[in-house]
């Protein structure tokens, strides 16, 4: 780390501080059997810390901050999955933590590039087909998991960063546009939405109806930045068809919605509290009586209930460390989201990355603590960084590496000749002076 | 070691201040990364300022800073410098830079794209170049430098 030592030195002690002062929470209100299994959850937490710090320590990059953020995040998570039915390290959690960190500097060091992944953006189709024919093949029983003994994948949570990165790839090649009978389209443009179709079938089919709008966000984001994007010539006419379009769509797919999604839709949940609505009612149960500084980590009664690491994680936590922390735990996350808006991208591919991550983080974290605050029907969305799952951790933390790339972008002359001329410096001590650059005309 | 966190345990703090405690922790940590990041961009700006040489286009008394490495010239209302003259094209051309070099490319604009009055596809632009896009002509240059007052405060420093 460079520049800005004294505030970064900041951070990190009060990371540590943060991360340690929940852990002084556990010690006194937490429900532990012996200090051995308190002793091993603080070495996971700081093990997890000071192992990443140095490790972005090797990577000189323009921004640390959502580092930061981001393993403050995943230090909370793992305190909480630790604590749930009692203090114990999650040792599952603590390796998927470690996942998304890794996942996070390969996400960072893999989009940075534009011009990099615009020549590949045929690979990353590829990429999309070969994961919903692995949906279509090997899961059973229009299910979206695929189940390796004990261990189990879900497919679709790894397109969305993919169908991201073709948004954002195809976005600066709209100018390249072909004649198809009387109009002029974009090639990468009927590509997308071609792509973007076949998800929501597969959706729609595999009745992942959870993940739907998240896909839908980042497809509008995408659209709205076609609209916005200098050389589209989307009218605000043809915006408001589509709009139209997606309200009719909407209203269809709400009558047309399985019967399941139609119960979850009508239900009383306060009627049927032993049925379709039990989770919910234990949830909302859960949030008041944890009430604003919780019964104690692990002192709650909602990890009885099913689904209490995942899908209604945020009354879990409600319950056991209050509505102000979980509250606060939120804000941090739409912080870490936030920091692209202090130090907006400088091209339409990381403008367009950025929407689709934030796009995809605002969806799932309203879908999850809505639908736990019983404001909308569960959909089994899980709370990023927050939940426990392996293939949602995963995908979290590639989509922050997205985002820290978009902080951090590698822009044309670093890839065309700082790259080589650092070879040659390194071969020789001298290097010749640039040229300046002779004109390349070609007349029209 | 356990004796210790025993101890620790058994101490009776109330829940209140200990939950304060580590809220406040939180929130001074939001607030530290938040100045981080303030700092980090007044880093990138520096580093984008190198990158793009700091460079604008001036038509008609007016300064339009070079600010994303891929600017579109044109007439549409969705050009990023736009030119309300008839004879620019809506889509007409379009500057990108490289290593400080800012190039124009032509988007088979009817009216073509001048470059010190030569007709160009895609040309490296120098300081002071004069470009014409149609009838409407315009001066790339180096951005003006900082205010005398701005200076002043940069000198103290020196």
């Amino acid at each position: 780390m460079y520049k800005n030592g004294l505030t970064y030195f900041s951070a990190i002690a009060l990371l540590f501080l943060t991360h340690l002062s929940m852990l002084g929470i556990v010690l006194v209100r937490g429900n532990y059997e012996s200090p051995a299994d308190l002793m091993l959850l603080t070495a996971g937490v700081l093990a997890l810390d000071v192992g990443y710090i140095i490790v972005t320590g090797i990577y000189k990059q323009m921004t640390y901050t959502t580092d930061f953020m981001l393993l403050c995040v995943l230090g909370m998570s793992l305190i909480f999955q630790s604590c749930f039915g009692g203090v114990h390290l999650s040792f599952k959690h603590l390796i998927t933590c470690i996942a998304a960190l890794v996942l996070c500097q390969a996400g960072f060091l893999l989009t940075r590039n534009h011009e990099w992944i615009r020549t590949r953006k045929k690979y990353i189709y590829i990429i999309i087909g070969v994961l919903i024919l692995s949906i279509l093949l090997l899961t059973g029983d229009r299910s979206m998991w695929i189940n390796i003994g004990s261990f189990s994948l879900q497919p679709s949570e790894f397109i969305k960063p993919c169908f991201i990165l073709i948004c954002a790839a195809s976005i600066v090649e709209l100018h390249k546009k072909i004649k198809i009978l009387f109009f002029y389209v974009s090639k990468d443009t009927l590509c997308l939405c071609g792509a973007a179709l076949v998800i929501f079938a597969l959706q729609w089919w595999c009745r992942d109806l959870g993940s739907l709008p998240t896909f839908a966000a980042v497809f509008a984001c995408a659209l709205v930045c076609r609209f916005c994007y200098p050389r589209a010539k989307i009218s605000r006419t043809a915006l408001g068809i589509l709009g139209g379009v997606a309200a009719v769509v909407l209203i269809v797919a709400w009558n047309l919605a399985p019967a399941y999604v139609q119960d979850r839709l009508h239900v009383d949940i306060w009627a049927d509290q032993y049925g379709n609505g039990y989770q919910q009612c234990q949830a909302l149960i859960g949030i008041a009586r944890g009430g604003w500084l919780g019964l104690g980590p692990g002192q709650g009664y909602l990890h009885n209930v099913f689904a209490y690491e995942s899908d209604i994680v945020f009354s879990t936590i409600c319950e056991e460390w209050g509505l102000l922390y979980a509250f606060l735990t939120v804000i941090l996350i739409l912080m870490m989201l936030m920091i692209p808006l202090m130090n907006p991208p400088k091209n339409y591919y990381h403008a367009m990355v950025a929407d689709g991550v934030v796009a995809v983080f605002v969806a799932q974290m309203a879908l999850n603590i809505f639908g736990s605050c019983n404001l909308i029907p569960f959909t089994g969305v899980t709370l990023p960084f927050i939940s426990m799952g392996g293939s949602s951790m995963m995908t979290c933390g590639f989509l922050i590496g997205m985002l820290k790339a978009t902080q951090s972008p590698l822009f044309r002359h670093q890839q065309e000749t700082e790259q080589p001329e650092k070879k040659k410096s390194r071969k020789s001590a001298k290097t010749a002076k640039p040229a300046r650059p002779a004109e390349k005309e070609v007349n029209a | 070691m356990s004796e210790l966190m025993e101890m620790l345990a058994s101490l009776d703090v109330p829940d209140l201040v200990l939950c304060a405690i580590a809220v406040v922790i939180l929130d001074v940590f939001a607030l530290c990364v938040i100045l981080a990041v303030t700092r980090e961009t007044k880093l990138c700006r520096k580093r984008w300022q190198k990158l793009s040489a700091n460079m604008e286009l001036r038509y008609n008394d007016q300064h339009y800073p070079l600010e994303a490495d891929e600017i579109l010239l044109g007439r549409h209302i969705s050009a990023d410098i736009r030119f309300p003259d008839p004879s620019v094209s809506r889509y007409h051309a379009v500057m990108t830079v490289s290593n400080g070099v800012w190039s124009i490319t032509d988007l088979n604009a009817r009216g073509g794209t001048f470059v010190n009055e030569r007709r160009i596809h895609q040309v490296r632009l120098m300081p002071g170049d004069e470009v014409r896009l149609g009838n409407a002509v315009m001066r790339f240059g180096r951005q003006k430098p900082p205010q005398p007052k701005d200076a002043g405060k940069e000198n103290r420093h020196v």
